[in-house]
């Protein structure tokens, strides 16, 4: 039993790490502007089709598909925040919540999403995109990991530094951290609020087209692939979904659980898992396993 | 002296590390202006929170006519003849004037079954517009009463706070900064109104205030916290002129 | 706010109630389908709107309480022989009571917390109905038999549409004096400050489990309306595609009001139709379609159709 524990929990840290890429999308935009971006799936999907895109039909190296893609979703995201959240946020009266209505805004932009990748003739043929590695698996003790596991995990890791070390040293992320805790004290030190706002939802958006990528040689390749965010918003529930740690740590977690839970109870239950999760997270300990005590708002 | 209709005894509250109030303890006689002054952050906003019961104090005993208001939930607090402004005027933005005042009427107005026409329904929605009109005729806004709140300008919210707080018939008003922002000639009608209130319908009065004018010019009694501790208690002249109270505004050295 | 809704705002009921008698003779099946659509549709979305445009509070558990609904009004009817008339307002209250039994949990949360707790219990709702293959049917879904009332058969379109228009005038009149009524102003309150509410003496987490359940009430209702004019039901219905969806009606037609509400429900369930027939060849279009109208509506009426009125005009229409 142990070495299937073992490997159940191994392949839990893989999938694991590509929610916690997701969650991390979903974080730092509901981090940076309280909305919550309910296209996060299918930007995860377009990135994969990007990432298909520009393996199969512009043949570039696999490596350089990750750019690609990251750099297509980046325009992407940073183009939907530029246009659309600007004008709902424009049209607002001080004091008056249009949250509701950017939400919406995001709900449009994930059918677009998915019906553009409907029609496009080129997605009609159903594909898998080829894993990154090939070959000989290798054997850590009793477990069995696929190359391909293994570079996941440390796509990841690389990415989550990259982003830890952009947050804390580069003058960018630090002038990102305060837009998101103080917009109004940010915009006056003379940060580009605006600009600010765009970079985020940028970078939210690359990190998912990554996820995206390592994802899709283990999933089918469909317009549908989004509903796999639901898992995403689990992860960063049990991380707290305020902390960016959290969400690395809530997606392992929720790896692992959903694989322990698949061998040890049944496959049926994996599928309501995540719900259960998160309901039951949020009803005991709303900040999450990682999240510091509830703030009250001062009156 | 008869027993006072509010005190505070030995209230300490925390959050996390901090203390927002320390064995705190103020007494409040019936019909009086008592102020609460202090530097910013000294606690004062807390005192009020946990009256209203947003905060629980970690100790210590909150009384109001003998009963003890740590037993009771939130909104039971109005029902008791207790009602209060707010630091930030805390209003429904969207709703008009005249509904601002009915909502602050809550506690008075009679319940009935809602989805449906009745006479309880009709007397009830009667009698609470009538009231509500009556107050706003009182305090002003009667031009204003179907004005959204959200347009109206910062003296007119400061006004419907204090008429919603009023439409509550308490016995015991928590006025939160109520000169906050105000220019001398209104803050010249708001001490004419608070010493009316206090005088004429014997409606006791707690003001938390940083605008010296109004606190001088009102107050039977005043009580500064530093740092959520009492340092000065008594009348104005006494507290003027205490060196605590000196230093704690202006820092060591000043009082000369 | 106050008083009570003036008969000039009932009248209109009456009409719907004579189109209810009139139409079904003249009309073909087909606009009939569609009416009796849109009517489940303007309950359903109604009861949201009571939960996020009155009370404030973004909650998507609404479409696990319109699937008890629909599976309490069939069950009660098929295993226990109870008649119509019983089971649909019985499976009603079932709703009532669990969507009471979720929010007293659920409104300790925080906004964005609220929001994903309760969508997490309705798509556990929804494996639920999909899981439990002795009651519901499992995810091949369950039989509807025509309901009749006393004798009146009503499995049919045009049988179904007077009772429709009947339950859907009932539904607007109720919704009418419980906005106008102090348990509007408190609704309204606990959404505009919570600190105001509470210190004016309103039992915020009261009122807030309150609406949760008389929502919850309003889905089961929607859900007896489903099994007038439909012959089956399975988990699809009762999924993520119908929340957005009902969401979408009452944000696009203008949250917190009754017109707007159900213009929204017009235009927003008549669109899937219309591009059906209309769009037929373009099937697959309809997503990016429908995507796109919604990030156009958010663009330019973020409050709304019935937001972009002026002022003045919206609040004649409320009072």
């Amino acid at each position: 039993m142990l070495p299937l524990i073992l490997q159940a929990a191994a392949s839990g840290v893989v999938t694991g790490c590509v929610y916690a890429l997701i969650a991390l999308s979903l974080v730092i935009v509901y981090k940076s502007t309280d909305v919550i971006n309910f296209a996060g799936g299918e930007i995860v999907m377009i990135g994969g089709y990007f990432g298909m895109l520009a393996l199969l039909s512009l043949e570039l190296p696999y490596v350089t598909i990750f750019l690609f893609s990251a750099a297509a979703t980046f325009a992407l995201g940073a183009a939907f925040d530029r246009v659309v959240l600007n004008t709902v946020l424009g049209r607002a009266s001080p004091g008056q919540s249009i949250l509701v209505a950017m939400v919406i805004a995001t709900v449009g932009l994930s059918y677009v999403l998915k019906g553009s990748v409907r029609v496009v003739p080129y997605t009609e043929e159903v594909r898998r995109l080829p894993p990154l590695f090939t070959g000989e698996p290798i054997f850590l003790g009793p477990v069995i990991l696929q190359r391909q596991d293994i570079a996941i995990v440390v796509i990841a890791v690389l990415i989550m530094l990259a982003l830890w070390a952009f947050f804390a040293f580069t003058l960018a992320g630090k002038a990102l951290r305060a837009t998101s805790q103080n917009p109004r004290a940010a915009a006056l030190v003379g940060i580009p609020v605006r600009r600010m706002r765009m970079t985020v939802w940028g970078i939210a958006s690359a990190l998912a087209a990554v996820a995206g990528i390592l994802l899709a040689p283990k999933l089918l390749m469909t317009p549908d692939m989004g509903v796999i965010v639901i898992l995403a918003f689990a992860a960063a529930i049990i991380g707290g979904f305020a902390s960016l740690p959290g969400c690395i740590l809530g997606g392992i977690v929720l790896g692992v659980i959903q694989n322990l839970v698949g061998l040890l109870i049944s496959s049926k239950a994996i599928s309501v898992a995540p719900f259960l999760v998160i309901m039951l997270i949020l009803v005991l300990r709303p900040q999450g396993l990682f999240g510091g005590p509830v703030v009250a708002k001062k009156v | 002296m008869s027993a006072p209709l509010f005190s505070l005894r030995n209230v300490s509250v925390r959050f996390g590390g901090l203390h927002a109030l320390q064995g705190f303890s103020m007494d409040v006689a019936a019909g009086s202006i008592h102020a609460l002054i202090g530097p910013n952050g000294a606690g004062k906003s807390t005192v009020f929170n946990c009256v209203s019961r947003f905060y629980t104090p970690s100790e210590g005993e909150i009384l109001f006519e003998g009963r003890s208001l740590l037993e009771l939930p939130p909104h039971r607090v109005a029902g008791l003849g207790i009602a209060r402004t707010f630091q930030n005027i805390e209003l429904c933005r969207s709703l008009t004037v005249l509904e601002n005042v009915l909502i602050g009427m809550t506690p008075h107005v009679r319940g009935y079954f809602p989805f449906a026409p009745g006479r309880r329904r009709a007397a009830a929605e009667r009698m609470a517009v009538a009231e509500a009109e009556a107050l706003l005729e009182r305090t002003g806004l009667a031009a204003l009463r179907d004005a959204p709140a959200e347009q109206l300008d910062f003296g007119n919210q400061k006004k419907l706070d204090l008429a919603r707080a009023l439409a509550a018939k308490p016995r015991l008003l928590l006025l939160d900064e109520p000169a906050a922002g105000l220019r001398n000639r209104e803050i010249a009608a708001l001490d004419a109104l608070l010493v009316a209130l206090a005088r004429e319908r014997g409606i006791t009065i707690v003001l938390v205030e940083h605008v010296m004018q109004l606190v001088m010019a009102v107050a039977d009694r005043i009580t500064v916290l530093n740092f959520g501790q009492k340092i000065a208690e008594g009348t104005g002249a006494e507290v003027r002129n205490d060196p605590r109270v000196i230093e704690a505004y202006l820092g060591q050295g000043a009082y000369a | 706010m106050y008083g009570s809704p003036s008969l000039a705002r009932l009248a209109p009921l009456l009409a719907l109630l004579v189109l209810g008698a009139v139409l079904p003779p003249l009309v073909p099946q087909y606009f009939l389908y569609l009416g009796n659509l849109l009517m489940m549709y303007a309950v359903l979305a109604l009861g949201l709107d009571l939960l996020l445009g009155w009370a404030g509070q973004f909650a998507f558990a609404h479409i696990a309480f319109f699937g008890v609904g629909v599976y309490a009004t069939v069950l009660l009817q098929t295993k226990l022989g109870l008649p119509y008339v019983v089971a649909m307002p019985a499976a009603a209250l079932l709703a009532g009571a669990i969507g009471l039994i979720i929010a007293i949990p659920a409104t300790r949360l925080r906004a964005v917390y609220l929001a994903l707790a309760t969508f997490a219990f309705a798509e556990g709702a929804q494996w639920v109905f999909n899981s439990w293959d002795t009651m519901t049917g499992g995810a091949d879904g369950i039989r509807i038999s025509s309901p009749s009332l006393f004798g009146y058969a009503m499995g049919s379109d045009p049988k179904a549409f007077p009772v429709m228009t009947v339950l859907l005038a009932v539904v607007i009149a109720a919704t009418l004096y419980l906005t106008k009524s102090k348990f509007g102003r408190s609704m309204c309150a606990i959404r505009e400050s919570e600190h105001a509410a509470s210190a004016s003496g309103i039992d915020v987490r009261g009122t807030k489990i309150l609406v949760f359940a008389i929502s919850a009430v309003y889905a089961g209702i929607a859900g007896g309306m489903y099994t007038l004019f439909n012959s089956f039901a399975n988990p699809e219905v009762f999924g993520f595609t119908q929340i957005v969806l009902v969401l979408s009606m009452i944000v696009v037609g203008g949250l917190g009001t009754l017109p707007g509400v159900l213009i929204g429900v017009v235009l927003l369930g008549l669109m899937p139709e219309i591009m059906r027939t209309a769009m037929r060849h373009l099937l697959v279009w309809q997503e990016l379609v429908y995507g796109v109208i919604l990030i156009v509506a958010m663009m330019y009426m973020p409050r709304g159709i019935w937001g972009l009125l002026p002022r003045r005009r919206r609040r004649l229409a409320r009072a």
